[in-house]
């Protein structure tokens, strides 16, 4: 039995035709292989799952799960996106799986309010700790998928068409999230106080509902279209 | 390091813009939205353009995209944690080795003329069960051994409802793809109606053991008979020797490791003649008939 795999071809550059390759091996049960693609990808995916997952102690079991996956189910990958992005995006399931099973998904909190005196205790707090754990703890007080989002688009490079072939949902659902994300983690930004510009209402124009917004968006985007 | 990029961060907007200075238009709108992908620089080149036109004349905007590089350079930061992945690849090959072996050793199992191995969920659709039931040789022993009824002439009845779990699926798929290593653990009843539904009762009339041929096909006088294997006899002997001498299990082994079977003495042959054939067996260590032996014991 012929699999597509075995005769995809790519065209987005060396080092997806690289993975390809290795992951065309993978398909049929080659075990170097894998393991080369499992230290490649091992470190970028632990990295995006400590973010998007929040405990340490379950990453490697994560990373795992999701390279399990990968050996499983190399033979059907169809080359409809970059390996590292059908990579990623079985990572990103599993780690919401996992989440799911921790029931520590802060979802709907992302658009909270920080009270001034929250504001100033956080400020102390920076000083304190310093960047990192800053940037940790403002990471924790938005949702999975808004981490999910920063972490593809600041740390991996992904393109939003991208992040949105990884978390398999629209791309303006994309931008929702990052607009979100921006708003909170500048909200949590000692000092800014209130957040202006990503306001809802922002220059007299009522932002008042999301799907006015992404609608405006589908607009534009049809004339313009994502990068490939 | 880190107290000076507080401090930058703190010296400008950082992700946020006042109000009151925003362009009145979409394409500003726009361009606050793209930004995040100006900055990793994942844009398509159209939007590119569009957005960096913006930026000449858009001093909000070009604040906006200094926060936002600011931001990636800390969120992308190296978190200086470096596990052990040759270790973790390691638990992810045992784990792999497991499921390949469970794969194989499924896959390895020949099996019988007929059956065919299916998939639990598949086994789950069917509505209704095929024409084979199985019965557990405990229950037929029970019957069988406790006198009550005789083997030539049971019909017993069972509910279809209680053996709605395993019949059909034993039978196609359990049976098939597992060594039986004992004999009396299961009987086909080959006469069950081949549409009966769950609530059906299934009149068993004749059973027939996988390891034994029909009682009735045997000639000559059925004789019930003590048998004992030796402690080292391996199952495959012991089933051997239940199929080369015809024998049907009716119940055992007992605490001694004696079966009680029935086997049916050819008529050109004698009875003492027969049972020093069957002690002469592979395996067997004790081999008598039920009336003699129980005469020795009452002694």
């Amino acid at each position: 039995m012929t699999n597509k795999i075995h005769s995809l071809k790519t065209s987005r550059g060396e080092q997806d035709a690289n993975d390809l390759r290795l992951l065309q091996l993978v398909a049929t049960k080659d075990r170097l292989a894998f393991e080369r693609l499992y230290s490649k990808y091992a470190p970028q995916l632990s990295r995006y799952l400590t973010r998007l997952v929040r405990r340490r102690e379950m990453v490697e079991e994560v990373v795992n799960d999701t390279m399990f996956v990968v050996w499983e189910k190399a033979e059907k990958f169809e080359g409809r996106s970059k390996v590292s992005t059908w990579i990623t995006g079985i990572a990103y399931f599993k780690g919401i799986k996992a989440l799911d099973r921790l029931r520590m998904m802060p979802e709907q909190n992302a658009t909270s309010i920080m009270e001034g005196e929250e504001i100033e205790e956080t400020r102390n707090l920076i000083t304190k700790l310093g960047l990192d754990d800053w940037i940790s703890s403002g990471l924790e007080q938005i949702s999975a998928d808004q981490r999910s989002v920063v972490e593809l688009t600041y740390f991996s490079g992904y393109s939003y068409q991208e992040i949105a072939d990884v978390m398999k949902c629209p791309v303006n659902t994309v931008k929702t999230r990052m607009f979100h994300a921006r708003r909170r983690l500048a909200e949590l930004l000692p000092f800014l106080g209130e957040p202006k510009g990503l306001s809802r209402k922002s220059n007299g124009v009522n932002r008042e509902s999301d799907d006015k917004r992404i609608d405006r968006a589908t607009n534009s985007e049809a004339s313009v279209g994502p990068k490939d | 390091m880190i107290k000076e990029l507080i401090e930058r961060l703190t010296a400008k907007h950082l992700l946020v813009q006042r109000t009151d200075q925003m362009p009145r238009n979409n394409i500003h709108e726009e361009v606050i939205e793209l930004l995040p992908w100006l900055v990793n620089e994942s844009l398509s080149a159209n939007e590119q353009l569009r957005v960096t036109n913006h930026l000449k004349t858009c001093e909000i905007c070009r604040d906006e995209r200094d926060n936002l590089q600011r931001l990636q350079v800390v969120v992308a930061e190296d978190d200086g944690v470096k596990p052990n992945f040759r270790f973790a690849f390691r638990k992810l090959e045992a784990r792999i080795d497991v499921a390949e072996a469970n794969r194989s050793s499924v896959e390895g199992i020949p099996l019988a003329e007929g059956y065919s191995l299916n998939k639990v969920s598949d086994i789950g659709r069917r509505s209704w069960f095929s024409s084979l039931g199985v019965v557990a040789s405990l229950i037929i022993g029970y019957l069988l051994g406790s006198g009550a009824v005789n083997l030539d002439s049971v019909p017993v009845s069972l509910s279809a409802r209680n053996l709605a779990s395993t019949t059909s699926d034993i039978a196609t798929s359990d049976i098939a793809t597992s060594n039986i290593a004992t004999s009396e653990i299961v009987a086909l009843n080959d006469l069950a109606p081949s549409n009966f539904t769950q609530d059906s009762v299934i009149n068993v009339d004749r059973f027939v053991t996988l390891t034994s041929g029909n009682a009735d096909d045997a000639t000559g006088v059925v004789h019930r008979v003590y048998l004992t294997f030796s402690q080292s006899a391996r199952a495959e002997t012991i089933r051997a020797a239940l199929i080369e001498t015809r024998a049907q299990i009716v119940s055992g082994p007992d605490l001694f490791g004696t079966y009680t079977v029935n086997m049916s003495v050819p008529v050109e042959q004698t009875d003492a003649n027969f049972i020093t054939s069957i002690r002469q067996k592979n395996g067997v260590k004790y081999a008598d008939f039920k009336e003699v032996s129980d005469l020795h014991s009452n002694r």
